[in-house]
């Protein structure tokens, strides 16, 4: 599980996050809404601990995440632009967690080989990334992160730059990876239909801080109280 | 107006492209055969093989202790980071002869830190080992620039997706980040060798001129130019002139090669 407890962070005399407290169950897709700027990709890089939280705690799974590294937290992180490694094929991308962590020969393969076809990328291994289409790439990350076999998985805004009919199925499919694997999701959007399609709860962020949560299928309410548009994209 | 300044600008680059193939090809103080047959030379053999032994293992040794320094500077934000860059940089401005002065000052038996080398056999002055320590000096900064520029353009988000991979830093640094910076591990490194081959002040005041032992190339050329040798300086000057034309050549078209992959 995901808690934050008082959580801030300063650049300067700014303050983007501010007493910033939730708690994310096992096993939930959360999705993490709000306008462009208002500090949601940062806040996963606090969970992922690539950038450190002025004041306040991180807990994942119950432990203290203070000055524990990105590679000993129990989480991973799906990009928005991939962040695919461009040198290696989809079968070592895929396969990059397991040997990082001193697994060798046949049982790499087996479980490469198994996410490889859980995403439908098995006629793809060999390609590199540069060759591959945004939606083929986006469902490599999904099987570079299942395999690293985190019990948290950070989503930042994983859809954004594919078109419509892609992001409706690549939707569906993380639905159906998520049920399979059962991780704990926090899904950062300004897509209200990506919110409701993916989510079990939706925490609001405005102003640095979650002043709401509710159920996806409440959140136009939330985001009137909020004065945003309740159009599939919101401005800020 | 437009066309005069179209004018000047063709004529400005046939001229320089004129002097400089004009002044190159004034390299050669003898005629064809004189010159193959200074190359030919016993006494070229030696001097040959001191240049090319010394300044691949200066490049080799840059490539060991310049990558880490390239990756710290292009990765890390340290306090006087600005002060760290500008000290490593200093052997680039600084004249070659004055670097070579302070090199021979540090490691001449007098000095605190000759002496502790010379204690454990260690032996600089007038030695290969000499020669390499100088050109070390004066190329390494070359290798670090190419390196860190590399190292730099992979977008941050690699890394990072690396180390929510699992990878440890040591391991995301053999995996991830020096296959992505193959191109700048290859030009710092064929360029701090070409530097390093055609070092001649601070090799000269490190290791001065013994034929046969620290006689590089471009010692050469000095000396035989001023004993009056000119067909002898003029087959030396030919053979690093050709190092250095086939090393444009090849980094070319490593890097129009590397262009198109990418634009494919």
């Amino acid at each position: 599980m995901i808690r934050l407890e008082h959580l801030e962070k300063r650049f300067g005399e700014r303050t983007v996050l501010r007493d910033l407290s939730l708690d994310i169950p096992r096993g939930q897709f959360a999705i993490l809404f709000g306008p462009s700027g208002v500090g949601k990709t940062l806040l996963l890089s606090i969970l992922a601990g690539l950038e450190p939280p002025t004041a306040g705690r991180v807990i994942l799974d119950g432990r203290d995440m203070e000055r524990v590294p990105p590679e000993r937290r129990p989480v991973t992180m799906v990009f928005q632009r991939h962040a695919l490694f461009p040198h290696l094929s989809v079968f070592e991308n895929v396969a990059f967690s397991l040997r990082a962590r001193g697994f060798h020969g046949a049982s790499v393969r087996q479980r490469v080989a198994e996410l490889l076809t859980l995403t439908g990328l098995e006629t793809f291994a060999d390609l590199r990334p540069g060759v591959l289409s945004g939606g083929q790439c986006q469902r490599v990350a999904f099987a570079r992160a299942l395999a690293s076999d985190a019990e948290i998985i950070l989503f930042d805004e994983p859809l954004n730059s594919l078109d419509r009919d892609l992001r409706a199925l690549l939707m569906s499919e993380l639905k159906r990876l998520h049920r399979a694997r059962n991780f704990t999701a926090l899904y950062v959007t300004h897509s209200v239909k990506e919110a409701v399609e993916l989510g079990d709860r939706v925490y609001l962020l405005k102003d640095g801080h979650v002043p709401h949560t509710c159920e996806p299928r409440e959140m136009e309410k939330h985001i009137c109280t909020c004065e945003h548009p309740a159009e599939e994209h919101f401005s800020p | 107006m437009n066309r005069l300044f179209k004018i000047f600008c063709l004529a400005m680059t046939v001229l320089v492209a004129l002097f400089v193939v004009v002044a190159l090809c004034n390299i050669l103080a003898g005629s064809p055969s004189e010159t193959i047959r200074a190359l030919k030379n016993p006494a070229m053999r030696p001097v040959l093989i001191v240049s090319l032994e010394t300044s691949l293992t200066a490049a080799a040794l840059a490539m060991i202790l310049g990558t880490p320094v390239a990756y710290v500077l292009a990765r890390r934000n340290f306090p006087a980071k600005a002060v760290v860059e500008t000290v490593l940089d200093l052997p680039v401005a600084l004249p070659p002869m004055v670097a070579g002065l302070a090199l021979l000052v540090l490691v001449s038996p007098s000095s605190p830190f000759g002496h502790a080398l010379e204690k454990v056999g260690i032996h600089l002055i007038f030695t290969k080992a000499g020669i390499v320590l100088a050109q070390v000096f004066v190329a390494l900064p070359f290798y670090i620039r190419a390196v860190r520029s590399a190292i730099a353009a992979i977008p941050p988000s690699i890394p990072a997706a690396a180390s929510l991979l699992r990878a440890t830093e040591a391991y995301t640094f053999f995996h991830v980040i020096l296959p992505l910076s193959r191109e700048g591990l290859v030009s710092g490194f064929v360029m701090c060798w070409t530097r390093a081959l055609g070092e001649f002040g601070a090799t000269a005041m490190v290791a001065g001129c013994i034929p046969g032992v620290t006689e590089t190339l471009p010692i050469a050329i000095y000396t035989r130019a001023t004993a009056g040798d000119l067909t002898f300086a003029g087959a030396a000057a030919f053979c690093l002139a050709l190092v250095s034309f086939a090393t444009l050549i090849g980094l070319r078209l490593l890097f129009s090669e590397s262009d198109e992959r990418r634009k494919a």
